[in-house]
């Protein structure tokens, strides 16, 4: 398993990770009090997703090298693909919600904070997936 | 100039007239006698035509493959790749940079119409072409150095 393998498993743990535990502090407070405001202090452990140019950055063998052309290729194909998901999400999030609610009335602000979010981590695990799927989800062969 | 660089000025014009015109239109109609099919459709008709619009390069170099002529080579696919890479980048910066800077503008406790939502898809459509256009036509540098049609 390569550094991009390495570094999409490391994406999508802690977005699944976040996504658990958030979940989890809004049903509960929701639960206590009827609503919930604390439910977006648990987004915090996304800040780890930062920290991915610093991680697996040593070759597992030593004169191999950590990325080569093969690499920034998949990684260039699948940034492309999570653009173009992406500009389909953003189209069809904006009409729904248009359609849904009616052109007349109004949304709360804090609905497009949480759709920009919301669309960060969309890329995040459509990028890594597609990393992951390009590579193919076993080892066959790559060495980092 | 060469027939890409053309086109991609061609391109340019051409998106950004498909997008302005009808959008304005569907936006007045909606503004003044509410919704109705017309601006809807008018709106999903934009929608799908800037979702699939990068693809016409491709598509008319597949139609102009019989042709002796080459007219979109390695190259200009390289510099199309390129110029859809850069504007998707920045449709994404432009929906972040919305979606933040109406928060700060209306403040956290207030509300917005939301037909801000298809107006931000408009101006997101608007934004992908200028900056498509604008990056293919740097790329191919503002004047002709040497290359031919």
């Amino acid at each position: 398993m390569n550094r991009y393998q390495k570094l999409a498993w490391w994406n999508l743990i802690v977005i699944t990770f976040t996504i658990i535990i958030t979940t989890a502090a809004i049903a509960i407070e929701f639960h206590i009090r009827g609503y919930s405001t604390l439910g977006i202090y648990f987004i915090a452990p996304l800040v780890l997703l930062k920290f991915n140019r610093f991680l697996f950055k040593k070759p597992q063998s030593e004169g191999s090298v950590v990325s080569d052309e093969r690499d920034s290729l998949i990684i260039k194909r699948a940034l492309t693909f999570t653009f173009m998901a992406f500009w389909w999400v953003f189209v069809i999030s904006s009409f729904l919600l248009w359609w849904f609610i009616g052109p007349r009335n109004s949304v709360p602000t804090i609905t497009l904070p949480l759709m920009a979010l919301g669309g960060g981590i969309f890329m995040k695990i459509v990028c890594s997936a597609a990393i992951l799927v390009q590579y193919g989800w076993q080892r066959k062969g790559d060495k980092s | 100039m060469n027939e890409p660089k053309a086109g991609s000025w061609l391109y340019f014009f051409l998106g950004l007239a498909c997008f302005l015109i009808p959008g304005g239109v569907a936006i007045f109609i909606v503004y003044d006698r509410g919704i109705s099919f017309a601006p809807v459709f008018m709106f999903a008709g934009i929608v799908i035509w800037g979702g699939l619009f990068w693809l016409f390069p491709f598509i008319y170099g597949k139609l102009g493959k019989g042709n002796k002529k080459v007219t979109f080579d390695e190259r200009d696919q390289v510099i199309h790749k390129k110029s859809v890479m850069v504007a998707y980048v920045v449709l994404w910066l432009y929906f972040v940079a919305a979606c933040v800077i109406t928060w700060c503008i209306v403040g956290p406790r207030g509300s917005i119409s939301v037909n801000v939502m298809p107006l931000t898809l408009i101006g997101g459509l608007v934004i992908f072409t200028t900056v498509q256009g604008l990056a293919s036509v740097i790329q191919y540098g503002r004047s002709d150095k040497g290359e031919q049609s």
